[in-house]
């Protein structure tokens, strides 16, 4: 397991030292974004708190912002149900058949854009 | 055996709570505790010892190289090797920097020995590192591209000074149309090589196979002991028998009038060195990818940086020698015998310890020591009967 660890440290490092996981001149770009944008970030991310998603939200012309209570860096997989109803509510589309959280997953997600 | 006065200039007027309340002296240690008028007070104290280590007939004085730290005032380790080529008129300089993994264009490095080798007229001894994982957080160099930027600015380095210019060079990390360093170097066919290490078993067996000097850094006499018979190993492997001048022992020395006033006078700036100027967290020490998963597990199981030590947890374990002369001579005789080795790369100042007591140790040094060990090699039955 350690090996495992210290496999995925590497390459991390080899992928992201400097600059560090960051491309430092992105905010310069992000204005040219113009298609529908839909920012989801947990509201726990550790990794990238919330403070760059409203950063993105800012920089990306009319982009929207979903925050997902109790949730870390990966929305998809800690919260999928309300990461699903995030999606679907933005892209317009009914799901094809009811999926079995709807409910709860769509109470979760907190609109705030 | 051969005797090296060998500095790591560190900043002694530190003030060791502040580098207690940061965690470290290294990288994050806010440079604003700098004094450049105490800093610069104590360049010409160390270099001024360094010269004195000529004139008190040491063989050789070692400079090293270290990035954004209290420890050691060497970004640049060159530029006090040019202030000592004309000064120390005999003794030999030993760079045990450069970290070539550190530099883009490591021609540069090439360029640097050289000419101070014939700054030296042949004095110089170049010393390839690739600098404590702290460096690579100095200096931005990824820690995962650090063995491979290393072997090949080495082959760089030497092909340079040793093939004929201009040629071109492709590499993975370094690529050049034009290869041709003015000046060559003053020795043939270069400056001998060594190759510092704090015991990667990787780096030992190239350093054998290569028949550069390899110098085993801070370490418990045990544990040296054991990397200097990994390389007499090798060596044998590679078909040839080490001479123990290819191994040297970095260490502390310290003598005192009797054991006891000794321990007392080098307590507080040993005890300095090792637990404020030395201590790092672990991800400082060991960045992602700096070495392979085998030395990386080895070295996270030890736990180099948490401890605290005492100087006589020190002296046990053999790290340092400290002691009146009749216990400084007896250890460092019994050392030399356990491992091998005949070149003594020995900090005389350390941590704090201010000028004075600095100059007395090494005169103590020059009197006490060197005389009974000039001729003195390693015997190897004694050393045969510990293994």
């Amino acid at each position: 397991m350690e090996d495992v660890a210290l496999k995925n440290r590497t390459t991390v490092a080899k992928l992201s030292w400097q600059p560090r996981s960051h491309d430092p001149h992105l905010h310069k770009w992000l204005h040219r974004i113009d298609v529908p944008t839909l920012l989801i970030w947990g509201d726990h991310d550790r990794l990238f708190p919330k403070e760059h998603a409203l950063a993105y939200q800012r920089l990306i012309p009319g982009a929207k912002l979903v925050i997902v209570p109790k949730c870390g860096h990966v929305p998809q997989i800690e919260k999928p149900d309300a990461f699903v109803a995030a999606l679907e509510s933005f892209i317009g589309a009914p799901p094809p058949y009811p999926p079995p959280h709807a409910g709860k997953g769509r109470e979760g997600a907190r609109k705030t854009a | 055996m051969k005797f090296f006065n060998f500095h790591l200039m560190p900043y002694a007027q530190v003030d060791l709570e502040a580098i207690a309340r940061n965690g470290s002296a290294w990288v994050t240690f806010p440079n604003s505790h700098y004094d450049p008028e105490k800093g610069a007070e104590l360049y010409h104290d160390y270099l001024d010892q360094m010269e004195f280590a000529d004139q008190l007939g040491f063989d050789g004085v070692c400079l090293n190289e270290h990035h954004q730290t209290a420890y050691g005032m060497m970004p640049v380790p060159g530029v006090l090797a040019g202030a000592l080529s004309r000064s120390v008129k005999r003794a030999k300089i030993a760079i045990l920097g450069r970290a070539l993994p550190l530099v883009n264009n490591p021609l540069v490095i090439a360029e640097e020995y050289a000419m101070l080798d014939n700054l030296t007229r042949g004095r110089l001894i170049a010393g390839f590192v690739r600098g404590i994982g702290a460096e690579y957080h100095a200096s931005g160099v990824n820690p995962a591209h650090s063995q491979e930027r290393f072997a090949e600015a080495h082959d760089l380095i030497v092909r340079a000074w040793t093939e004929p210019g201009p040629f071109a060079y492709a590499g993975k990390h370094y690529q050049f149309r034009y290869v041709n360093p003015w000046p060559r170097p003053y020795q043939t066919p270069h400056p001998p090589i060594w190759i510092p290490s704090q015991g990667s078993g990787s780096t030992i067996r190239w350093a054998a196979r290569m028949r550069y000097t390899y110098c085993q850094t801070l370490s418990p006499i045990a544990a040296v002991a054991r990397f200097f018979r990994l390389y007499r190993d090798e060596a044998e492997k590679a078909g040839y028998e080490a001479s123990p001048d290819q191994l040297a022992w970095s260490n502390t020395i310290y003598v005192g009038e009797t054991d006891k006033k000794a321990v007392h006078e080098a307590r507080p700036h040993l005890e300095a060195l090792v637990n404020y100027l030395l201590k790092m967290p672990a991800e400082m020490l060991l960045p992602p990818g700096y070495t392979d998963t085998a030395s990386m597990k080895r070295v996270r199981a030890v736990k180099v940086t948490g401890k605290i030590q005492s100087i006589e947890e020190l002296i046990a374990s053999g790290v340092v020698i400290v002691g009146g002369p009749e216990t400084v001579r007896e250890k460092l005789a019994e050392y030399q015998d356990l491992a091998g080795f005949n070149t003594s790369l020995t900090k005389t100042q350390f941590g704090t310890l201010p000028n004075e007591m600095a100059r007395a140790n090494m005169t103590a040094i020059a009197e006490e020591i060197l005389p009974h060990f000039r001729e003195r090699a390693p015997q190897p039955a004694s050393r045969q009967a510990a293994e």
